[in-house]
């Protein structure tokens, strides 16, 4: 019987249509993620670099997310296998035929989950179709169990609970609505496992909670290398193990209980309601009442308006009390509470619980609302086709605008309900919570109201669309959900930007403290109109096509619509479309013409034709500025800048120059007033990429003359773009950059390099030959900077309007104020890098003397918490370099805070770092026991005032070792100085974890620090952390410093001769005993790993009150490849062996020479051991980090 | 007062004809339409509540072109559905002041004297208070026909009313049907013979989608007066009578076949003639268009 029954199952899912179109949606999914050559694009969360596109623990990653995401399918194919029966009223038929309960539910239960199992085969496919579109060498050989051990391991453990619980929830309660319930349940335990563990610092609780495994797959192999993804099977290790143990026997237990539940009756015994029984009714016998009283009908549009309001009022009442509703509102906004309290900001500190933070949360609510909108959405549109009672509805004597209305009308206020909700969460949370008052309604409101509930309402808007459209309940829901997921497909993973054509969505913007919105403000306002209108289209047709009978035929629907079609809906129509058409096109203009709109592809393209056309003049000799002297005239309110002035150009060459190459992005500067040479030159190109123009001097400029090029520019930033919004030129806020990067705002001399693509894919992919990112050591030329910089000296008179103040590089020579507007004039008194900052707000500003230099940090007057732990940073890191490096060359040091519009943090220019917003000046930092980021930071920045400016690398590879290694070796420094080791390991700790993270994402794959490229931020941040520490650590701080020394002097404040990191490395070598020469090789010429594990640890009291211990070590060393191919070489190391008594106490600590993998040794204490180990502060770049310790255990 | 239909007709996407060129003209007073089940009365009657699209043919009201001025027809019309269900939490009294604000009443007062008077007429005072999930078939049938009664319908179409119902709840029924106002047209279909019997004057019957009597109760009755014989027959013999007679209909009573056969004169043979009921019009007129 149970086979009968179980195959009878299996084949009526194999007959449906339904099981094809999940199998190829896997199918799809899997063949898009395979198929995707774009590393930075993430299909559910995961993306793939440098590891072969089949690589078996992708595919087990993959397989475990669409498990979840499958429960859709599980809904449906295992949810309904026993509802089915009592929907179509057919289960007294079974429940006569002798049976067992047991092979019923069995045959049905997993019959469904059988079929359901076999729609996985997609997977399968669709990986295997994804790599056969892609060049070979991205992808390794078929491997069937890297398919069949996800799918015993993971897969069946996942649809075996997901199926348990949509089965039991829809047999016992006999309601298909159940399943939804249990569907909306489902969102939630993922939406925990994906975001509710991040808090948690214990990696086995986190992989065993997590019913899905896909916590485990992520723990177990967060170090893994590209060679072990690609080669490795999924890891079946004893978490992971005992994960599928304990879910497993939840599932069983689930349908134990629903076997032992379910009941073979035809109609569920329900508590019995009062009823009044027969013989009462009898009683009252027939009357007659004679005629019905005739009754007033209203027929006013006023009372429509009533009718309206009491239909919204009866099923908002009804919604907002639905278990659904409650479950998915409180998931949302405990969800807003624990994100906001733990969003600890992506530099890892604390931040103060500003409105504007809360706010970046409400985006996730979005993720909620989407669910809530289509299912509601669906249930209010078919509230009365489910209880049968339409007919009574569809002859009511209300006008058709009326069922639509109040329908639409009840989803929107419900969205309105949760919007409110959210925002009493926030202020709850800030008062209550946080003690913190300063909340901001006035933001609340408008971007809550004004974007978050507007783009609710679109939602509601197209959802009702369809589902009036389909008149289907099961096509309707799909079908909107098909859209919300092809919306995300196109313009999130395939990254279409074109938001003229991505209904309901607005652009994304970015909100600053110092500017609100500012000029996103007309971005979002136009847009929101835009969509507005259409909207109003689409209700205006739905409205029209209404469904108020039971023709569901588009045909007579259509026939009926244009019946009603009166000419008030003409003049609607029209105008809405006239004026969509319109908005439009108004938005165009300000995108296309006003701005000239380039894709991100176009702007690629143009980076590519930059390097085809001009990289011939890479090496031709060019003046180098020797003088700036700019008149900048910044009007914030009108996002306008006037630059003038002139650059002083000398010919340091041997030869003669001809032709001098001038760029000037025309992105930037709306208006070329003048760029001439003085004496005249003759422009003979001028392109487009860049602005790339050739200028043929008169008389060729000799060794040792000079040049001016004048310029008179206008940078405007007109009207509002999505795409390069020019967030430089800010109401407040206001930066713009004199850089070397990219002539965007002033002229550039030479062919810039920063310009050239270095993605190897993307190189590929324009037709550009293949190159390493940066030249190789060998080939590096010791006169060429990394940077295209020259020495120049400084001169610029900068006004701005009346509230604002400027700041820019060197001394602050005069400042006064005319015609209304404040001036301000600075000059260096020293050379000077070419990297000049004009900055202008409403500026607070800080001053402090120190050892005979200024400190200044100019802020947002709402943003004064961290500034003095900015000026503490930058003594200390003074204090430290000076010491050191070499003398300070300036007298002063300015910190400009800036909005949120960049990428960066903080960044370095000649006496002036430039600092966002949000990446320091909000921090708080009020706990002691976490680490002072801002400190950190600004050590950093001061750092690079040393490396990056007064020592400047050599063009190659490794170069960042002389800039960021450097300034990650003064933070360190500066923050185990001020702050003690506690917190220098912390930091430490955290630098290792994220180093041995990062480093299978890399798709230029890893590299020896010395030849780290200059986009290796996982090498040049984190990893040369722990490297420089292990340094000093071994070979002295001292002796590092000293070799720092050397390299400053000799190289500092040099125009033609830079180092490269071989020369650092040989430095330190020069310095190091030859105990230790092995080390240095370890740290920078190759990759290195060790394995250091404390095996076991014994003592023994001595008679003169000391401690003898044994103690047995293991050590291995491994080499790693680009990929992270590990090849074991030989020990022969110095590691520190430590033990600890009561409190951490060190009782021992000594580097011992290790020449064996296994090691046993003696050690005498003076008190009573609790702990020993090798490497106990992991200095060492260690992947198990755990085990180095050992409790010391009496013999 | 006369609700008119003409040759109208409707071809389901199917393909199924559920309305074959039906003309029809409905006075006013209890209007019986008749027929098996799938005959098309319902797509007939929906078809008049303005809930189905006709391919072809018109239907007119007090000057009202029921297919395309719905709104108009919306105004007038009572309508209890064939099948319905309502939200079950909803108690009677509740749903019914719902109903009569949809409907149009405005003043609360009058709203409330309105649902009164009718919780009254049908019989559903007492259990007002009572969430609908709990009620019995023949109290939503009731609570349906009071809702079809708010306002001041002019036109009320009553579709299978009396189906499902036990004997009592459908001598209460046709009581409350009986009731409503002798003013307005009210429609009742149905397939069961005696609801036509007991109530209405005048009837039609369809039969796949095309009207094959349309007539006075009692005179289609009298048309068929003596000429209705009755036999009680072995059963296994019933092909033979079969073959001979007209048979229109045969049926057990106590295990016993009895036929019923139509003859202008008298067949002998032992049959003996009996009084025509509606029953007998029914089937002789279903026999005959077969």
């Amino acid at each position: 019987m149970f086979l009968n029954i179980y195959l009878n199952e299996f084949k009526r899912n194999l007959k449906s249509v339904s099981f094809y179109i999940f199998t190829a949606l896997l199918l799809f999914g899997a063949y898009m993620f395979a198929s995707n050559l774009n590393p930075d694009s993430y299909l559910m969360g995961l993306s793939i670099g440098k590891e072969w596109h089949n690589a078996p623990l992708l595919i087990a990653k993959l397989t475990a997310r669409f498990s979840v995401i499958g429960v859709l399918f599980t809904m449906v194919m295992v949810g309904r296998a026993v509802t089915r029966d009592f929907a179509a009223g057919i289960h007294d038929f079974f429940f006569t035929v002798p049976m067992s309960k047991a092979s019923y539910l069995g045959g049905r239960f997993l019959g469904g989950l059988s079929a359901n199992f076999l729609i996985y085969s997609g997977i399968a496919m669709g990986f295997v179709a994804g790599c056969l579109v892609i060049d070979p060498k991205y992808y390794g050989p078929f491997q069937l169990s890297a398919f069949l051990i996800p799918a015993v391991v993971i897969l069946i453990p996942n649809l075996l609970f997901i199926g348990s619980i949509f089965f039991s929830m829809a047999t016992l309660s006999r309601k298909m609505v159940m399943t939804y319930l249990a569907g909306v349940g489902f969102l939630m335990i993922y939406a925990a496992v994906q975001g509710g563990f991040t808090g948690w610092e214990n990696d086995t609780a986190k992989i065993l909670m997590d019913p899905f495994g896909i916590s485990a797959l992520g723990i177990l192999t967060k170090y893994w290398t590209v060679a072990e993804i690609n080669l490795k099977q999924i890891p079946l290790e004893t978490p992971l193990i005992w994960n599928r143990i304990i879910w497993m026997a939840v599932s069983l237990a689930i349908l134990l209980y629903t076997w032992k539940r379910f009941q073979f009756v035809s109609v569920l015994e329900k508590k019995k309601e009062k009823r009044l029984d027969v013989e009462q009714i009898e009683s009252r016998g027939v009357r007659e009442l004679g005629t019905i009283r005739p009754t007033v009908i209203d027929d006013a549009f006023t009372f429509h308006l009533r009718q309206c309001l009491h239909l919204v009022v009866r099923e908002f009442r009804r919604i907002v009390f639905h278990p659904a509703f409650l479950i998915l509102t409180f998931m949302a906004m405990s969800e807003l509470v624990v994100n906001f309290a733990a969003n600890a900001g992506h530099i890892g500190d604390n931040v103060y619980p500003l409105t504007s933070r809360f706010l970046d949360q409400t985006m996730h609510i979005w993720i909620y609302m989407i669910p809530l909108t289509i299912f509601f959405g669906g249930l209010i549109i078919w509230r009365e086709r489910d209880h049968m009672s339409n007919e009574f509805y569809d002859t009511l004597p209300v006008p058709d605008w009326l069922s639509y209305l109040s329908k639409l009308l009840t989803m929107m206020s419900i969205q309105f309900f949760y919007v409110v909700l959210a925002m009493l969460t926030g202020i709850i949370t800030q008062v209550i919570g946080f003690g913190y008052t300063d909340i901001e309604l006035g933001l609340y409101f408008k971007h809550l109201f004004g974007i978050t509930l507007l783009k609710f309402w679109f939602l509601t808007i197209i959802v009702f669309f369809i589902h009036n459209l389909v008149g289907n309940k099961i096509l309707g829901f799909f079908i909107s959900a098909l859209y919300v997921v092809s919306d995300l497909v196109i313009f999130e993973v395939l990254k279409a930007e074109n938001f003229l054509f991505r209904y309901g969505q607005l652009p994304p913007f970015i909100y600053s403290n110092l500017n609100g919105f500012g000029h996103y403000g007309p971005l979002l306002v136009w847009y929101s109109i835009y969509w507005l209108l259409f909207a109003g289209i689409l209700g205006v047709l739905t409205s029209l096509l209404w469904r108020r009978s039971n023709e569901t035929a588009l045909k007579f629907r259509f026939s009926v619509g244009l019946q009603k079609l009166k000419r008030q809906h003409h003049w609607a129509l029209g105008i809405m479309f006239v004026l969509f058409l319109a908005t439009g096109g108004y938005i165009s203009y300000n995108k296309y013409i006003l701005n000239q709109y380039a894709s991100k592809n176009e702007r690629k393209e143009l980076r590519a034709d930059y390097e085809k056309n001009y990289a011939q003049y890479k090496n031709a000799p060019q003046p180098k500025m020797v003088g700036v002297n700019l008149q900048v005239d910044i009007f914030p309110e009108e996002r306008k800048a006037d630059i003038k002035g002139y650059y002083v150009l000398r010919n340091k060459a041997d030869k003669p120059i001809d032709k001098i190459y001038v760029n000037l992005s025309d992105q930037y500067i709306t208006q070329v007033n003048r760029l001439e040479f003085s004496p005249p030159a003759e422009l003979t190109h001028a392109g487009r990429e860049y602005g790339f123009r050739i200028f043929e001097l008169q008389k060729p400029l000799d060794p040792g003359s000079e040049i001016q090029l004048e310029f008179d520019l206008i940078a405007r930033a007109k009207g509002f773009t999505e795409n390069n919004p020019k967030n430089e030129l800010a109401q407040k806020g206001t930066c713009i950059l004199l850089t070397t990067m990219s002539p965007d705002y002033f002229p550039l001399i030479g062919y810039i390099r920063d310009v050239e693509i270095t993605k190897k894919k993307d190189r590929e992919k324009y037709g550009l030959p293949e190159r390493p990112k940066d030249p190789p050591l060998e080939e590096a030329d010791g006169s060429i900077c990394l940077f295209q910089i020259d020495l120049t000296e400084y001169e610029a008179v900068i006004s701005t309007s009346k509230p604002q103040t400027v700041v820019s590089n060197g001394n602050l020579f005069r400042q006064w104020m005319e015609n209304n507007r404040n001036y301000f004039h600075y000059k260096s008194e020293s050379l000077m890098d070419h990297e000049f900052v004009f900055a202008s707000s409403e500026y607070e500003m800080a001053r402090d003397e120190y050892e005979g230099i200024e400190i200044e940090v100019y802020y947002d007057k709402k943003h004064p918490d961290n500034v003095q732990r900015m000026i503490k940073g930058v003594k200390r890191s003074f204090d430290y370099c000076t010491k050191n490096f070499c003398s300070f060359p300036y007298r002063f040091i300015r910190i400009a805070e800036i909005p949120n519009y960049v990428h960066f943090g903080a960044r370095s220019q000649p006496t002036l770092f430039t600092w966002r917003e949000n990446a320091g000046f909000i921090s708080n930092l009020e706990d002691p026991e976490e680490i002072d980021m801002v400190f950190a930071i600004c050590t950093h920045e001061m750092a690079h005032q040393w490396w990056g400016y007064i020592v400047k690398p050599a063009y190659a590879e490794g170069a960042e070792v002389l800039t960021e290694t450097m300034a990650m070796y003064v933070e360190v420094m500066c923050l185990e100085k001020e702050y003690g080791k506690n917190i220098s390991r912390k930091f430490l700790k955290k630098e290792m974890d994220m180093y041995l993270r990062k480093r299978k994402k890399d798709v230029a794959g890893e590299r020896p620090l010395m030849r780290s490229y200059a986009d290796q931020y996982y090498l040049n941040y984190p990893k040369s952390t722990v490297l420089m520490y292990a340094l000093q650590d071994y070979v002295g701080e001292d002796r590092i410093n000293k070799a720092l020394r050397e390299i400053v002097e000799k190289y500092g404040h040099r125009e033609n001769m830079f180092p490269t990191s071989l020369d650092v490395v040989n430095a330190f070598k020069a310095v190091t005993p030859d105990s230790l020469q092995y080390f240095i090789t370890d740290l920078f010429e190759t990759i290195t790993l060790w394995e250091n594990k404390a095996e076991s640890a014994t003592y023994e009291e001595m008679e003169n009150e000391k401690y003898k211990v044994n103690l047995a070590v293991s050590t291995h060393k491994f080499r790693a490849d680009s990929i992270g191919n590990q090849t074991e070489i030989a020990i022969e190391d110095y590691i520190e062996i430590g033990v600890f008594g009561e409190n951490e106490e060190e009782l021992y600590m000594k580097k011992h020479k290790l020449i064996q993998n296994e090691t046993n040794i003696e050690i005498i204490v003076d008190k009573k051991p609790i702990r020993a180990g090798i490497d106990p502060y992991v200095v060492l770049i260690d992947r198990d980090r755990d085990n180095n310790l050992v409790e010391v255990k009496k013999k | 007062m006369e609700l008119s239909i003409s040759n109208l007709s409707k071809t389901y996407a199917s393909g199924v004809v559920a309305l074959d060129d039906v003309s029809l003209d409905i006075p006013t007073g209890l209007f019986g339409l008749l027929g098996p089940n799938g005959a098309g009365k319902s797509t007939l009657m929906r078809t008049i509540a303005t809930l189905q699209e006709a391919d072809s043919g018109e239907i007119t009201f007090e000057g009202i072109d029921v297919l395309r001025q719905k709104s108009e027809v919306k105004k007038m019309l009572g309508y209890l559905p064939q099948s319905f269900g309502f939200y079950p939490r909803d108690t009677g009294y509740n749903l019914l002041d719902h109903f009569t604000l949809l409907k149009g009443v405005k003043d609360r007062k009058e709203r409330a004297a309105k649902v009164e008077e009718l919780l009254k007429r049908v019989n559903l005072w007492n259990e007002r208070k009572q969430k609908l999930g709990t009620y019995s078939n023949g109290m939503r049938q009731r609570f349906g026909i009071a809702q079809a009664l708010i306002g001041n319908p002019k036109l009320i179409i009553v579709d299978e009313p009396t189906a499902g119902l036990d004997p009592e709840e459908r001598v209460r029924f046709h009581n409350l049907l009986s009731e409503i106002g002798e003013n307005v047209v009210v429609i009742l279909s149905t397939h069961i013979v005696d609801d036509v019997s007991d109530l209405c004057m005048n009837m039609a019957i369809i039969d796949s989608g095309k009207i094959i009597l349309k007539e006075n109760t009692l005179g289609a009755i009298s048309r068929l007066k003596g000429k209705i014989w009755e036999k009680e027959i072995p059963k296994t013999d019933l092909p033979a009578y079969e073959k001979k007679y007209n048979v229109i209909s045969t049926r057990l009573f106590t295990g016993t076949t009895f036929i019923h056969v139509y003859s202008e004169t008298n067949p002998e043979n032992g049959f003996s003639n009996i009084n025509a009921s509606l029953e007998d019009v029914y089937f002789y007129h279903l026999s005959r268009a077969k």
